[in-house]
């Protein structure tokens, strides 16, 4: 942030006080680097394998014979596929929308009153589905829809997903409005903007990046789901992680690889895009 | 509160604004809290008004119900002969420069302080204009394309007030604009402050916690204290005829000393102090002979005289060196202490050792019975 302005140290003692340093920071332990390295191996090492094998001549997946894409072409010519994926964008895409205007509404309604009762509770609460396991979200939601009799396709996936992404759009736009100054509102209704002016033309604009790293978080969570998914997809509304799913019964394939490389690159991309915008600003 | 006392002139023309009986309370129920307990206050058009008052004394609360942020709990306030109460802040002809600025960090300068005309709708070319001169009016013309967040806290300030001047309020309220600056720069805004406010002939309603800031610029003052208004007056009216206990204290430094009233005489009153001395005192409204009173003398006031006839003994205690003055602390006989300010201009006599006897006059009229 603010730049060094003092100058730089006689040269004894800034050899001084980096050996010094050296001798409390614990990040330069030899033994540490080592063991932050397995870490890595161990979590990427599966999906480097199954980058690799993705680009595998052979059927059979784990038999190296030669360097290939042709699997993406089979990968991309699949029917079944091709719909799939296609549902993983819609459900995606509708549910990110409608969490994202939720999740800011709820995160300017819980920023703007100063104090209400049950505030705390209601920011928790906000939270804690991120907490519950997948599995129980997923029997509730399914037991939800089948008590009420709503059969809506696509549909069901859309406010099963909507309704699990809420908190993670909710997360990076109530951090943002944190931050945010809001006598700034009051400035500008005091220089004759109406609510609805002072929202698009002020708090929209600064919310901005907050709410673009929520959508994309939110995206990525639906897009990745797969437990609720399987539970709430009916036969013709299928996503491409159940899809992946039920291919493997049938054996691994590099098509699967192939396509479990292209989700994981969307993924990779999307999670980027939000660091980059969830990043502190100057 | 009793009566109120503004000893300037009562014009006829009518105030820009003046709040009737205005109480505001936060919250409800158990945590409820009273901010304001039925302020009544005229300011006059083309006037410097200061709030003045100790922190939580209910300045901001103030100048928010003037601005529209906050809503009445009872009483009216009236811009300019018309009622305000339902009027939203976008439609209240006032502006206000905030504590810390509130400059829209994604605008420009010039963006920032044309928002408000933007929103009036004003032709484009009027802005531009408007937007150039308000700049120059506040010497920032040469950082119209800089972001808020590459300016210092001085040029923020002088941005904030260009944006509040724009759209050519009739009302500019000023919340410790000046607090976030240093000692140099809070100065020099001081004659900037009175200079826009005489060039632009706009009401400036400027709160502070600062007396030397609200003697130094305003017209007119008001003293609040715990959402009380105390006193409102010019500054001498302040300073030389404080009319409570808080406003003494709080303005300026002074000595109370108690005493009882002993005979009443129109303005004046005989008072016996503590210590058995006689003195005549200037009254306060309500108070009858045989009340037992504080009276308020500043310190430039007390005279030390040898210890004759007709002056009150006392015994120096201790010295304060302050440069172009000096502080001496005198016990009188009951123990109790009186502060004396000496000025240090060369050939003036020596100030007498500690321990000395002498004898202090208080300067005709300077001293006051305060209201408790
Ligand atoms: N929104 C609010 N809810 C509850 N109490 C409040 C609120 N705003 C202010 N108060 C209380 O009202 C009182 C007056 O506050 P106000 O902000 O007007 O004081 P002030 O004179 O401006 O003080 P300062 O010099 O510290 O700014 C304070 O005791 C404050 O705690
Ligand atoms: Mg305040």
């Amino acid at each position: 942030m603010s730049a060094e302005t003092t100058s730089p140290p006689a040269p004894h003692l800034a050899k001084r006080s980096a050996r010094r340093r050296r001798a409390f920071q614990l990040g330069e332990f030899r033994g540490l680097t080592l063991w932050v390295g397995a870490v890595l191996v161990f979590l990427y090492f599966p999906i480097c394998v199954l980058v690799i094998y993705s680009f595998n001549e052979s059927r059979f997946a784990m038999n190296w014979t030669g360097f290939s894409t042709d699997w993406y072409g089979r990968a991309l010519a699949n029917r079944a596929a091709r719909t799939a994926a296609l549902n993983s964008v819609i459900v995606a895409t509708c549910a990110t929308a409608m969490a994202t205007v939720i999740a800011t509404a709820a995160a300017l309604v819980l920023a703007r009153r100063n104090q209400f009762r049950g505030k705390t509770a209601a920011i928790g609460l906000m939270s804690l589905p991120i907490l519950v396991p997948e599995i129980v979200t997923a029997i509730a939601t399914l037991i939800f829809f089948s008590t009420l009799g709503i059969r809506l396709g696509l549909g069901n996936l859309i406010i099963a997903h909507t309704v699990f992404s809420i908190p993670f759009a909710f997360m990076p736009i109530r951090a943002r409005l944190q931050g945010m100054d809001m006598s700034l509102e009051a400035a500008a209704r005091d220089l004759y903007a109406t609510p609805w002016q002072s929202f698009r033309l002020v708090t929209l604009p600064l919310l901005a990046p907050g709410i673009m790293a929520g959508a994309m978080l939110a995206f990525v969570i639906s897009l990745d789901d797969f437990i609720i998914s399987l539970m709430v997809a009916d036969a013709g509304s299928t996503t491409l992680p159940v899809y992946i799913f039920s291919m493997i019964r049938f054996g691994i394939t590099p098509e699967i690889n192939a396509i479990s490389t292209m989700l994981f690159a969307a993924s990779v991309s999307l999670v980027t895009v939000y660091w980059l915008l969830s990043r502190p600003r100057r | 509160m009793l009566d109120r006392h503004d000893e300037q002139g009562h014009d006829n023309a009518p105030p820009a604004i003046s709040f009737r009986d205005v109480v505001k309370i936060y919250g409800a129920g158990a945590a409820a809290f009273t901010a304001l307990h039925g302020a009544d206050l005229d300011i006059r058009d083309n006037e410097f008004f200061t709030l003045l008052g100790p922190s939580g004394s209910g300045k901001t609360t103030l100048l928010r119900l003037l601005a529209g942020f906050e809503v009445l709990t009872s009483g009216t306030i009236h811009l300019f002969g018309a009622e305000i109460r339902d009027l939203p802040p976008e439609r209240r002809p006032v502006n206000t420069v905030f504590q810390h600025y509130a400059l829209f960090p994604h605008l420009s300068v010039a963006e920032n302080v044309a928002f408000g005309l933007k929103r009036l709708r004003r032709p484009a070319a009027e802005i531009r204009s408007r937007v150039a001169e308000m700049l120059a009016l506040v010497h920032m013309e040469h950082l119209a394309d800089r972001q808020p967040g590459q300016l210092s806290g001085g040029q923020q300030q002088r941005v904030a007030l260009a944006r509040a001047l724009a759209p050519e309020p009739k009302v500019l309220l000023l919340d410790e604009p000046l607090s976030a600056l240093d000692l140099k720069l809070r100065q020099a805004m001081r004659e900037e402050l009175q200079r826009l406010q005489r060039e632009t002939g706009i009401t400036f309603v400027f709160v502070t916690h600062d007396q030397d800031e609200a003697l130094s610029m305003s017209d007119r003052i008001a003293v609040l204290s715990e959402g009380r208004i105390q006193q409102i007056g010019t500054p001498d009216d302040l300073y030389n005829r404080p009319y409570n206990r808080f406003v003494a204290d709080f303005i300026g430094d002074t000595n109370l000393l108690e005493a009882r009233v002993l005979r009443r005489s129109g303005d004046e009153v005989n008072l016996r102090l503590s210590g058995g001395v006689e003195v005549t005192a200037a009254a306060a409204p309500g108070i009858g002979e045989g009340a037992q009173v504080t009276v308020s003398v500043r310190p430039e006031n007390v005279v030390l005289t040898g210890a004759e006839a007709g002056s009150v003994r006392a015994r120096l205690v201790g010295k304060t060196f302050l440069g172009a003055s000096s502080l001496l602390t005198l016990a009188l006989d009951d123990a109790s202490r009186v502060t004396v300010r000496r000025d240090n201009r060369m050939g003036h006599p020596e100030d007498p050792e500690t321990g000395a006897e002498v004898g202090i006059v208080f300067a005709p009229g300077s001293l006051r019975v305060l209201l408790p």
